[in-house]
C-alpha cells in the first residue's frame, strides 16, 4: 500500500462521506450508509488491522474536527473499529458477504451506543442517534458492506479466493 | 503476516487510543485546540467543495436540456434569420421600385426641399382636422420650424407644421386647424390674403382685396412674403366665395385643401429654409 494510495483512499472517503450526509441525506431523512464506518472496516479486513487503525483514527479525526462536540470520540471508536475488525477475520471468513455484513451490522449498532456511552461520561448526555438511524443505519451499512469491500480491494478478494 | 501482527503488542492501537483519549480529556487544551484549527483548514474545504460539485453535477442533466433547447432555438432563429433576409431583399426591391415610381408619378419633393418622409402614427379622432401624430422627432433631425407636406394623387400641397417635437415622434399642426394661418395669394393674380383654418375640412383666406375678382377653383398658393412656408406650395382651390359685408373692406373666400389630411398615411416634413437637414 503506498502513500498516494492511502492518500487517495482517505481523500475519496471524505468525500464519499460529504456527498451522502450532504446531498443525499437530507432526501431520505438522513437514512444514508455510514460510509466511513464501512470504509473502516474494509481496510481492516483487507489491508489489515493496523491499516484499518491507522485509517479508522484518521476518518474519525475528519469526522471529530467537522462535529460541533466529543472532539476525540470518532477517533476513538473507529480506531476501535479498524482493531476488533481486524482480529475478527481470525475468526471468520470476513470476506464472505454474510460474515462481513454481520460483522458491520455489530459494528454500527456498536458504534452508536459506543458514542452515546462516551457522550455520557464527556458530556454527561446520552446522545443517540434517533430512532430511524438507529434501526435503519445498520441493516443499510450490512446491506452496502459487501459491495463496497469488492470495490475497494477487488484483487485482494480474488488472491483470497483463489 | 496477519498472525505475527496479531501476536505483537499492537503499539499503534495503543497510541491510536491514547490520542484520541488525550483529545477527550483535554479538549480545549491548546495544543489540540490548534492541532483542530489546523485540521479545520485542511478539512473542511471537503465538504464545502463536494457539496459544490454535487450541485454543479445535480444541473448537469439541467444544463444539458438548456443546451439542447439553445440548439434548437438557435437553429429556429436562424431559420427566421434566413427568412427575415430574403424579405429585406424583398423590400429593398420594393423600396427601390417605389422611389422610381415616385420619380416617375412626380411625387417626390420638389427640388430644392430637403427634409425627410414621417409616417402618421396616430390622429385623435376628437381633434380629427387639428393635429397628428408622425414617427420621427429631434433624433431624426425634426425641429418645430418644419413645414408638412403631403402628396395626394397628382398634387403636393400644405399640410401643417412641426407643433411639438419629441424624441422619436412629432405632432404636427393641421392647416385646418384655427390656430395655423399661412400667407397665401390666389395663382395667376397679385392678391393676397391670410389663409386660417376653421377646426372643420375647409380653410378659409380673408383679407382678399373687395375688387379682386375671384372664382371657384382658382389655386391658392403660399405667398412669397410668408416667412415660414415655402413660396408657391398649394394650400388648396377656392370652393366658394362668401357674400360681401357691407361693412368690411375685405372679402373671404373657402378654400379646399389641395391634400386631404384624413387620405394621408405619410408626409414629407421639409426641412426650414436655410437649414439641409
Amino acid at each position: 500500500m503506498n502513500g498516494l494510495r492511502l492518500g487517495l483512499m482517505f481523500f475519496f472517503g471524505c468525500a464519499l462521506h460529504a456527498w451522502l450526509a450532504g446531498s443525499v441525506a437530507p432526501l431520505v431523512w438522513g437514512v444514508v450508509p455510514h460510509v466511513l464506518l464501512l470504509a473502516t472496516v474494509a481496510v481492516s479486513i483487507t489491508d489489515g488491522r493496523r491499516a484499518g487503525e491507522v485509517f479508522g483514527f484518521l476518518w474519525g479525526f475528519y469526522l471529530d474536527v467537522l462535529g460541533v462536540r466529543l472532539f476525540g470520540a470518532n477517533c476513538l471508536l473507529f480506531t476501535a473499529i479498524g482493531y476488533f475488525a481486524g482480529n475478527v477475520r481470525r475468526h471468520m471468513d470476513v470476506n464472505q458477504p454474510l460474515p462481513h455484513a454481520t460483522v458491520v451490522l455489530v459494528m454500527t449498532v456498536a458504534y452508536h451506543f459506543a458514542y452515546a456511552v462516551l457522550a455520557l461520561i464527556f458530556s454527561k448526555r446520552f446522545l443517540l442517534p434517533g430512532w430511524p438511524v438507529l434501526l435503519v443505519q445498520p441493516l443499510l451499512n450490512a446491506a452496502v458492506a459487501p459491495f463496497l469491500l469488492v470495490l475497494s480491494s477487488p484483487g485482494r478478494s480474488r488472491r483470497s479466493r483463489g | 503476516m496477519a498472525l505475527r501482527e496479531n501476536r505483537e503488542f499492537d503499539w499503534v492501537f495503543t497510541i491510536l487510543c491514547g490520542a484520541s483519549l488525550l483529545f477527550l480529556l483535554l479538549p480545549v487544551a491548546r495544543p489540540i485546540q490548534t492541532l483542530r484549527l489546523l485540521a479545520s483548514y485542511v478539512l473542511t474545504p471537503i465538504p464545502l467543495e463536494v457539496h459544490k460539485g454535487a450541485e454543479y453535477m445535480a444541473q448537469v442533466p439541467r444544463n444539458i436540456i438548456d443546451l439542447l433547447e439553445t440548439d434548437e432555438e438557435n437553429r429556429r432563429l436562424r431559420r427566421q434569420v434566413e427568412d427575415q433576409r430574403v424579405r429585406l431583399a424583398r423590400l429593398e426591391s420594393l423600396e427601390d421600385e417605389n422611389a422610381r415610381l415616385r420619380d416617375e408619378m412626380r411625387l417626390a419633393p420638389p427640388r430644392g426641399w430637403s427634409g425627410l418622409w414621417a409616417g402618421i402614427v396616430l390622429r385623435d379622432p376628437a381633434a380629427w382636422n387639428r393635429w397628428f401624430m408622425v414617427d420621427r422627432g429631434s433624433q431624426h433631425g425634426v425641429t418645430e420650424r418644419h413645414v408638412v407636406v403631403g402628396v395626394e394623387g397628382d398634387h403636393v400641397g400644405l399640410v401643417g407644421r412641426v407643433l411639438e417635437v419629441g424624441p422619436r415622434e412629432s405632432k404636427v399642426l393641421l392647416l385646418t386647424d384655427e390656430l395655423s394661418h399661412v400667407t397665401a395669394f390666389v395663382r395667376g393674380t397679385r392678391w393676397e390674403g391670410l389663409a386660417s383654418g376653421t377646426g372643420g375640412r375647409a380653410v378659409q383666406v380673408r383679407y382678399l382685396a373687395q375688387e379682386a375678382q375671384l372664382n371657384a377653383g382658382d389655386e391658392v398658393l403660399v405667398s412669397p412674403v410668408s416667412s415660414a412656408f415655402p413660396e408657391g406650395l398649394s394650400i388648396g382651390t377656392v370652393s366658394s366665395i362668401l357674400a360681401p359685408d357691407p361693412i368690411l373692406t375685405f372679402q373671404t373666400v373657402v378654400v379646399a385643401p389641395t391634400v386631404r389630411q384624413e387620405q394621408l398615411k405619410e408626409v414629407f416634413l421639409m426641412a426650414p429654409k436655410g437649414d439641409p437637414s
